[in-house]
């Protein structure tokens, strides 16, 4: 064993002493490599020059403007939240469904879909959906063991189906990886791999995940359990009155309740995947949609706010007509002003946006909700910047250590050549995803391996969308995946967390199964973004 | 995202700010709500100049590098400073698994040992590399990197240094009170703020 090996082994050892200590995850994983490095300095080990590069790494991640759609993702997210936009669409699938426990399992995992579609944020979906739909779904004879597992999965799919954080975050270091691989086997002008490639990406495999989930609440209802379960269990009282369910309900309940996010993922989405806009100009879409439906949806908007705020709506999507049409004939960068009617309405109607724009926030700013959900979410990304700045520290000691090349030797060493190496890879993460969050897991892992196994002739997107899938079934799988512990938090103390494990390992074996298919049929995550973006 | 223990809701932090008589825990809030209204106005600034990006590029075809960078310089204080916020709130993730078993005292033993051997080296290290950095910066009054873009790239630079700083002082903080975050309120205090908040 090399000297180096040896000040590897204790960094990882004391890097894992330190994570389970309890103390910020950031802390240890940028103090550890610090104390380590000036250790091994005084033996002669390490150059404390290394350290020097750190500044300009940060300066690097700041100025990285892929990661501006973080903060704002998250205050989508987190005002579509507060504006209870889900909730209202759940109570109103679950009267529409009535008593039928089928459609209303299905009814929870197309909300949860559409959820998943609009944010990227997984604790508070398995919470929201353990408070409100649980209850419902158990009343109407669905198994503790269906619903519990329902909501746990479908509560995680916000990881995969875009836009997700974990995607924008994998696609910025697959990117890298993807590049730092083909630059040492020798290609200098490899095909970039964009974000959103990988949202192109996700796509497929996203739906096929709720299909299978859909086919399981199938299957147990037909075959497993024929008969409704009539269940006991009280219901924790908080949130009892707010799932009082309507017996009677209209169409236009139903549009009001599902066409706004609707049409905001349509938007959001819509833009970054014909590769009209970049992520972020996407989020500010995004932000701009969800500040309207969250203003909408406040108890305080007076009729006359709620009608401005269609009329801007209308005039959001009039205007991109007007512009795809070629009807508006304004482009300021030639200087060029006809002033035909449509130009003259393109102004009109960017006006009324505006308005609209600016009453909404008014409204929000009124209802003390806007400045709860910036603060909210200036927490959120400073967690998630903090951990992408501490990990570039340990990768940088990491890499002092000589520990990428000792990685990509012991991968070569695996038998089975690179689906070892990959399995191994998938393995490790899926154990350090009952540990840590995807944002450390990410930062440190891709950088180290990336390279490795990209240099071995896999598919850039078809492996990151696999990384992806990864997570989130670490996250569903007992005893310790996050999203479990999210919906203990919620569920009443009568559903006994053994009953939670079992329900989950039908999903957890669904996952799998998907993983496979994909690497069976690579062509379900590569055949979208290249078809879109040729 | 673990968050357990908050600044109590319904106590304005300016009575919180008046009625404490410890000395560094008035210095650290007075950090962390500074550093709360920066981060509230770069978040407003950065939304503002995104959705004008979206607008001005879509709806009439032409874009402004001033205001990319705008954005942009928002966004880069934005990554330093939201550190300092979310520290202030104790709200950076922890693996708590074996934490929900450890006594207060394990808890505040395991933070002060965390500041003083981590986050002090860390950002003490920082300072000490990012001086050449910022010294040329200033030298030349740095800029954008694209012709025509805005200038005052030596002051979103200088954020650095400054955050560094700032976690230091709040870090130090953390140590002199043994161990307390600030969102954990001194406890000569806790009894006459929980009569406030019910008024």
């Amino acid at each position: 064993m090399s000297i180096t090996a040896i000040w590897l082994l204790i960094l990882v050892v004391t890097l894992l002493i330190a994570i389970m200590s309890g103390m910020p995850v950031m802390l240890a994983i940028s103090g550890i490599p610090v104390i380590i490095g000036v250790i091994a300095a005084f033996f002669g080990h390490f150059d404390l020059s290394f350290f020097g590069a750190f500044p300009q790494r940060v300066f690097g991640i700041m100025n990285n403007s892929l990661l501006i759609a973080i903060p704002l993702f998250v205050m989508m997210g987190i005002l579509l939240e507060r504006s209870k936009v889900a909730e209202r669409m759940l109570l109103i699938m679950a009267s529409f469904f009535g008593g039928d426990r089928a459609g209303l399992a299905y009814s929870v995992l197309i909300v949860s879909t559409l959820i998943a579609a609009s944010t990227g944020i997984i604790g508070a979906t398995i919470v929201m959906l353990g408070m409100i739909s649980l209850p419902a779904l158990l009343k109407a004879g669905v198994s503790v063991r269906l619903s519990s597992g329902l909501i746990c999965a479908s509560g995680t799919l916000g990881q995969i189906i875009p836009p997700s954080i974990v995607l924008i975050l994998l696609g910025d270091q697959i990117s890298n990886a993807y590049i730092e691989a083909q630059q040492n086997i020798g290609n200098f002008a490899p095909d970039p791999v964009s974000v959103g490639d990988l949202f192109a990406g996700a796509i497929l495999p996203g739906l096929l995940l709720v299909l299978l989930y859909a086919f399981y609440v199938f299957i147990h209802n037909r075959f497993i359990e024929p008969e409704p379960r009539v269940t006991n269990h009280p219901i924790s009282g908080a949130k009892q009155e707010n799932t009082a369910i309507q017996q009677s309900i209209s169409i236009q309940e139903i549009c009001t309740a599902f066409m706004p996010p609707i049409l905001l993922i349509i938007a959001v989405l819509g833009s970054i995947l014909f590769g009209v806009a970049t992520p972020t100009e996407a989020a500010a879409v995004g932000v701009a949609g969800t500040l309207l439906i969250a203003a909408a949806n406040s108890v305080n908007a007076v009729n006359w706010l709620k009608k401005l705020i269609l009329l801007g709506a209308i005039a959001a999507f009039s205007l991109s007509l007007l512009i795809s049409y070629d009807i508006s004939k304004i482009d300021l960068s030639s200087g060029s002003l006809v002033l035909d009617y449509g130009s003259v309405a393109a102004i009109g109607l960017s006006l009324i946006l505006l308005s609209a724009l600016v009453f909404s926030s008014h409204r929000l700013v009124k209802d003390n909700i806007l400045r709860d959900a910036i603060s909210q979410s200036v927490s959120v990304s400073g967690m998630v910047f903090a951990i992408i700045i501490a990990a570039s520290m340990l990768s940088l000691v990491f890499r002092g250590f000589e520990g990428d090349e000792m990685v990509a030797h012991l991968l070569s060493q695996i038998p089975g050549d690179k689906w070892g190496a990959l399995i191994a890879v998938m393995l490790v993460v899926f154990l350090l995803g009952f540990i840590l969050e995807f944002v450390e897991i990410l930062f440190i892992v891709i950088p180290i391996v990336g390279p490795v196994i990209l240099a071995m002739d896999f598919n850039p997107i078809w492996f990151a969308i696999m990384i992806a899938i990864n997570l989130q079934t670490s996250f569903l799988t007992p005893p310790f995946g996050f999203a479990l512990f999210y919906f203990r938090s919620v569920a009443p103390k009568s559903i006994s967390t053994i009953d939670i494990y079992k329900s989950v390992i039908p999903f957890v074996f669904i996952q799998i199964i998907t993983m496979g298919v994909l690497v069976v049929f690579p062509e379900l995550v590569t055949w979208l973004p290249t078809w879109i973006f040729s | 995202m673990h968050f357990s223990q908050k600044i109590p809701d319904g106590i304005p932090h300016k009575t919180l700010f008046k009625i404490s008589s410890s000395m560094p825990y008035k210095i650290s809030l007075f950090i962390h709500l500074l550093v709360e209204k920066i981060c509230l106005f770069l978040v407003v600034a950065l939304v503002f100049s995104e959705i004008c990006i979206v607008f001005l590029r879509y709806i009439y075809d032409i874009g402004f590098l001033q205001l990319h960078d705008f954005a942009l310089y928002n966004f880069s204080a934005l990554v330093v400073f939201s550190i300092v916020y979310t520290f202030g709130c104790n709200k950076h993730v922890r693996v708590d698994v074996f934490r929900e078993n450890q006594s207060i005292k394990v808890q505040q033993q395991v933070d002060i040992i965390a500041v003083v051997f981590f986050l002090m080296p860390v950002f003490l290290l920082i300072l000490y590399w990012v001086w050449s950095d910022i010294y040329y910066a200033w030298s030349i009054f740095e800029g954008s990197r694209e012709t025509g873009g805005l200038g005052g790239l030596f002051l979103v630079k200088s954020t650095l240094p400054l955050v560094s700083l700032l976690m230091f002082i709040q870090g130090a903080c953390v140590i002199v009170r043994r161990g307390k975050y600030l969102s954990q309120i001194p406890d000569s205090l806790a009894a006459s703020s929980n009569v406030e908040a019910h008024h």
